[in-house]
């Protein structure tokens, strides 16, 4: 995806969202959860779960193991890609993230699609 | 004493009466709000409260922690309106539960010994009865006392069973034990997502002491259905003593109608009994051979039990949607 087709939208800043800590926001109508990961990485993930549309951010953002899980039924992901662990096969939508100083900003494409994935995972519950 | 809640932005609105949970009042005023446990551990149904007053009935519920105060959020499950209130839903859409839970009198009408201090309750609620095999009742049993039940019959439109041992110094096991025919109560119901996917596959089965209830009825229902699972079917039934197995008789004569299916009682103390695993329900689980990319799991019993198993199904490679369970605290 080109840089072109997204729109970059301030989601916080530096001061707002030390290392080691999350924010979750509403950013051009969804919600976003806006990590960032010891080390200075920072990642932006759809901010609810893909399975129930529970808030990610009510969940548990485990730092050391790098995973977020979700409160309600356990759905795990890898904090560094977004990527399902358990189950496997599925992903949030990921975010580009950039800085501008301190402004940490989210690139929302325009094409006027939803970006919260939404699986019916191979083995629905 | 009823107090107004409106719904933002929408405008939606309904009553709520003190004493009454948010969940109960929005749906007697015909708006289901999206719901899963019933008791405050999932989470579903929180709401912020945008103005007014709310009393938990539960103020330990898991499922609110300290973000939830500073955003001023309430599950609607436990919260009960003190004002007039101006709440607004969570951003999600949860798929709606298949049958909405709602509040109910109900006549106890028959009580049965199990086991040593383990019975089983029969009640009629008013208006008859509707839930899923796997699925539990929350049993109304005295001031903010409120005790999770898993059913173990099949569902007939009028009646509600669930087993329950009583522990000394266990308030809600005891308030239930004490319970004669012909007393009435409330409840509500039904909750969980425990229930029987009809899908052709490797099953394992684990019920833990009182945990029987759900695996009775799912294995019933399968019975029930004629559902070949066109793969080999545990059915696992854990207890200290083989004197504890509680309707143990009846889920082995429902798991003798559905092909494929053995059923493998389970208990701590040796036994002269035939036939008698001895162990836990890992031990049991071990000692199974199961693909864990391709068998699926519905585990109940004391949380101990299906959180230890639950790890160990995990730390297998077993995909969480492959094993279906219920919280109860």
């Amino acid at each position: 995806m080109s840089n072109d087709q997204l729109k970059w939208v301030k989601a916080t800043t530096l001061d707002d969202l030390w290392e080691g800590d999350f924010i979750d926001a509403e950013i051009e109508g969804e919600q976003v959860i806006v990590i960032h990961m010891p080390g200075g990485r920072i990642r932006a993930y759809q901010g609810m779960c893909p399975h129930q549309e529970i808030l990610l951010a009510d969940g548990k953002i485990d730092f050391d193991a790098s995973t977020i899980t979700c409160s309600a039924h356990e759905w795990e992901f890898s904090m560094e890609t977004g990527k399902g662990i358990n189950p496997s096969g599925c992903r949030l939508y990921h975010y580009e993230v950039r800085l501008d100083g301190d402004d940490v900003l989210i690139g929302v494409p325009t094409d006027g699609r939803l970006r919260r994935l939404r699986h019916e995972a191979e083995e629905q519950v | 004493m009823a107090f107004q809640v409106t719904i933002e932005p929408d405008g939606r609105r309904f009553d709520a009466h003190s004493g009454e949970t948010l969940l109960e009042a929005a749906r007697r005023g015909g708006v289901t709000l999206p719901h899963e446990c019933g008791w405050g551990h999932c989470g579903s149904c929180k709401v912020t409260v945008v103005e007014g007053q709310t009393d938990l009935m539960f103020p330990a519920a898991p499922a609110l922690g300290p973000r939830d105060q500073k955003l001023n959020r309430t599950v609607a499950c436990q919260a009960m309106a003190c004002s007039d209130l101006t709440i607004k839903l969570a951003p999600g859409e949860p798929q709606p539960p298949v049958i909405a839970a709602r509040r109910q009198e109900a006549e106890l009408i028959a009580v049965e010994e199990l086991a040593p201090e383990i019975r089983r309750f029969t009640l009629r609620p008013d208006g008859g009865a509707d839930f899923l095999p796997g699925q539990y009742a929350i049993l109304h049993l005295g001031d903010r006392l409120r005790r999770a039940y898993s059913m173990c019959n099949l569902p007939d439109g009028e009646t509600l069973q669930v087993i329950s041992k009583r522990y000394p110094g266990g308030v809600g096991s005891n308030a239930l034990a004490d319970l004669r025919p012909g007393d009435r109560l409330v409840l509500e119901a039904p909750f969980g997502t425990c229930t029987l996917k009809p899908r052709p596959g490797r099953k394992i089965f684990i019920a833990g002491g009182t945990g029987i209830s759900p695996i009775l009825s799912l294995v019933r229902q399968a019975a029930r259905d004629e559902v070949d699972f066109a793969a080999p079917v545990d059915i696992v039934y854990c207890a200290r003593r083989a004197v504890d197995l509680a309707a143990g008789d009846e889920l082995e004569e429902a798991a003798a109608r559905v092909p494929g299916a053995i059923y493998i009682p389970c208990v701590e103390e040796e036994t002269s009994m035939p036939g008698h695993a001895i162990g836990r329900a890992l031990d049991v689980l071990a000692s199974l051979s199961y693909d864990p990319a391709a068998t699926e799991f519905y585990v109940a019993g004391p949380p101990v039990m299906v959180n230890a198993v639950k790890s160990h199904l995990k730390e297998a490679g077993v995909a969480i949607t492959r094993i279906h369970y219920d919280s109860f605290g």
